[in-house]
């Protein structure tokens, strides 16, 4: 359904998107997930024809967005992750106009509103000004809004941010029913346990480049796992794994030659206490490193949802 | 082949901008405008009249006259003013509020975007100058000005409306803000005005030095592309033939534009239109590239 090859966006003279390849399969449902100013909307804008690539392309179901961004555009609905509305206009009438912009005849547009304004729980709000609706009745107008021509693909950009959690929890459940009529869909979001719930795969993008990719079950796993520590000895490494084994903290072990790399869960306090016991016992350390490597970051950031910047 | 004389974009606008309280409250001061000025004008110029006691039929027939020329050039003011506040927000308004992402993915072209913005503009235009009509249409009791004079003079309007809006709607795809859009479209059509009238005169009179004996010299190019031109033109011409004498003398010039190899000769005004319809056609093609998001080659270019 959709293929993101090589994408690279650059800003001047900085990378939004680096290289980022992606695949999404028909039916399937696509958390892109990253810390703010990862590249997740810039990424979603170039699918959704609003921004020229700077190298590489997205094909939406075998239509190329630089080659062919008005096919492209019928293919794919998109909802920004901030966007407006229009004063001193009514509910059935913008739902009318974006019908009428995406060319679909003025008889089935009537019909095709009334749905969809079910579908995102508003019904019988037609003859209401859309500018006196609240944040998250909005967020479902333009919802169903990007339906109005029947995509196969919907591309959402953080469409839960800033809601309340019923709110939140009201628009997951529109989306799962989504999902029951086959659309494929491509959400974004800054938080990773928002998704979990609804999507089959996710990948993980931070600083342009996809750090992450899969199911998500195997994702979680990775996620939940624990912290990492990698210690250098320069003998007695079998000794050193007696002693870390009586620590309750610690994890798994696992051995390198010289190199021990062990999983614990606490806080620096109790880390001091594991490392001292080590040195205690007249253990030749030579090194201890902290596994902090760039995806374990990505994941505190989008677990806890951190703000990167 | 797909016709699609459907606009989104102007039913929208037309529908949003009619139902604003904004749109009736301008109805209502552009014609009370033109009602206070005309009004003004005839209670001074009648009181003169009764103490000078001159032959009424012509006095009023001049009173007539002059007072179409007082509210044809107000009007003509007026729209100069009215048109860049109504199209100068097309584009940076739609950035403004965001909205202009939701419309250009949908499968509406840029190019009727932009044109669906203008004709909505041009639209509420249209319906100020159909409500001064009843004002226009009292000069016809005075005499001297026909309901063709008129039929002229609101084209005239219209093209003139085309063009302010087609520049002020550029100006909204370059600059961010609708503030900043409206002002630069009100300086830049202000200097149009001014820049080609004088550059029209330093020609004129570089001609003049280079040859001081010159007959029949016509009038440089570049004159018409000034509306103001365009528009004197049509009133000296609808106020008769010593008006129409007197504009001519004032520029000393031979005016009109031959067709080469044909004895056919373009008015002035005529050649006017054409420029100002060239301007919008420009002007509506490169905004509407300005707004597309992604810019496609045909086959073969990339
Ligand atoms: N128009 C732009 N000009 C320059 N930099 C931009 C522009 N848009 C986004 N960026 C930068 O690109 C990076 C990625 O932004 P974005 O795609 O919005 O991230 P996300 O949606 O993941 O928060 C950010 O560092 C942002 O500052
Ligand atoms: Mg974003």
């Amino acid at each position: 359904m959709l293929y993101v090859e090589d994408l690279v966006k650059r800003y001047g003279k900085f990378t939004a998107v680096d290289h980022l390849n992606l695949e999404v399969k028909k039916g399937e449902i696509f958390g892109f997930i990253g810390p703010n100013g990862a590249g997740k909307t810039t990424t979603m804008r170039v699918i959704a024809t609003l921004l020229p690539p700077t190298r590489g392309t997205a094909v939406v179901d075998g239509v190329d967005v630089v080659k062919d961004p008005v096919k492209v555009r019928g293919k794919i609905g998109y909802m920004p992750d901030f966007f407006g509305v229009y004063d001193n206009i009514k509910v059935g009438e913008y739902l009318d106009f974006y019908g009428d912009s995406y060319g679909i005849p003025r008889d089935d547009r009537k019909k095709r509103s009334q749905d969809l304004l079910e579908l995102v729980h508003l019904t019988g709000i037609e003859d209401k000004y859309v500018d006196i609706l609240s944040r998250g009745m909005k967020q479902r107008l333009c919802l169903a809004r990007s339906l109005m021509h029947n995509p196969d693909l919907l591309i959402l950009d953080e469409p839960a941010s800033g809601m309340d959690p019923r709110a939140r929890l009201e628009m997951m459940g529109i989306l799962k029913e989504l999902k029951n009529l086959g659309k494929t869909i491509i959400i974004s979001s800054h938080i990773l346990h928002e998704l979990t719930e609804l999507c089959d795969v996710v990948g993980v993008i931070e600083d342009g480049k996809l750090v992450a990719h899969g199911n998500v079950d195997d994702i979680m796993a990775r996620v939940m796992g624990k912290k990492v520590i990698t210690i250098k000895l320069l003998d007695s490494v079998d000794r050193a794994i007696n002693i870390l084994k009586q620590q309750p903290a610690v994890q798994g072990i696992e051995k390198e030659g010289n190199t021990i790399h062990m999983s614990y869960d606490c806080d620096d306090d109790e880390l001091w206490l594991i490392i001292k016991a080590l040195v205690e016992e007249a253990i030749p350390v030579i090194s201890f490193t902290k596994g902090e490597n760039n995806l374990e970051k990505v994941f505190m950031e989008v677990t806890y949802g951190y703000e990167a910047k | 082949m797909d016709m699609k004389l459907n606009n989104p974009v102007f039913s929208l606008e037309l529908k949003t901008r009619m139902r604003t309280f904004k749109a009736i409250v301008g109805i209502i001061i552009y014609v009370g405008i033109l009602l206070f000025v005309g009004s003004m004008y005839y209670a001074v110029s009648t009181e003169g009249q009764v103490y000078n006691g001159v032959d009424t039929i012509n006095a009023n027939q001049l009173l007539g006259t002059t007072l179409y020329t007082l509210i044809a050039l107000l009007q003509f003011v007026l729209i100069m003013v009215i048109t860049p506040a109504q199209t100068a927000g097309s584009i940076s308004g739609e950035r403004e509020r965001q909205t202009l992402d939701l419309l250009l993915c949908t499968k509406m072209s840029s190019l009727s975007i932009v044109v669906g913005k203008l004709l909505s503009s041009l639209a509420y235009i249209l319906l100020l100058i159909i409500s001064s009509l009843p004002l226009f249409s009292l000069v016809f009791l005075f005499g001297g000005i026909t309901p063709g004079d008129i039929i002229a003079l609101f084209l005239f309007y219209i093209v003139i409306a085309m063009v302010v809006g087609s520049i002020s709607i550029f100006f909204s795809t370059v600059f961010k803000r609708t503030v900043v859009a409206t002002v630069v479209s009100y300086v830049t059509i202000f200097a149009w005005y001014v820049l080609t009238f004088l550059i029209a005169i330093y020609l004129v009179s570089m001609r003049y030095i280079t040859d001081p004996f010159i007959q029949q010299m016509s009038v440089p190019f570049i004159l018409y592309f000034n509306p103001l031109f365009g528009l004197g033109d049509i009133m000296s011409r609808q106020l008769g033939t010593s008006t129409q004498n007197m504009f001519r003398d004032m520029f000393g010039l031979r005016m009109g534009l031959s067709i080469q190899g044909t004895n056919i000769i373009l008015s002035p005004w005529v050649v006017n239109i054409i420029l100002m319809c060239i301007i919008t056609a420009i002007m509506l093609i490169i905004s509407s590239i300005r707004i597309k998001p992604v810019r496609t080659w045909k086959k073969g270019n990339r």
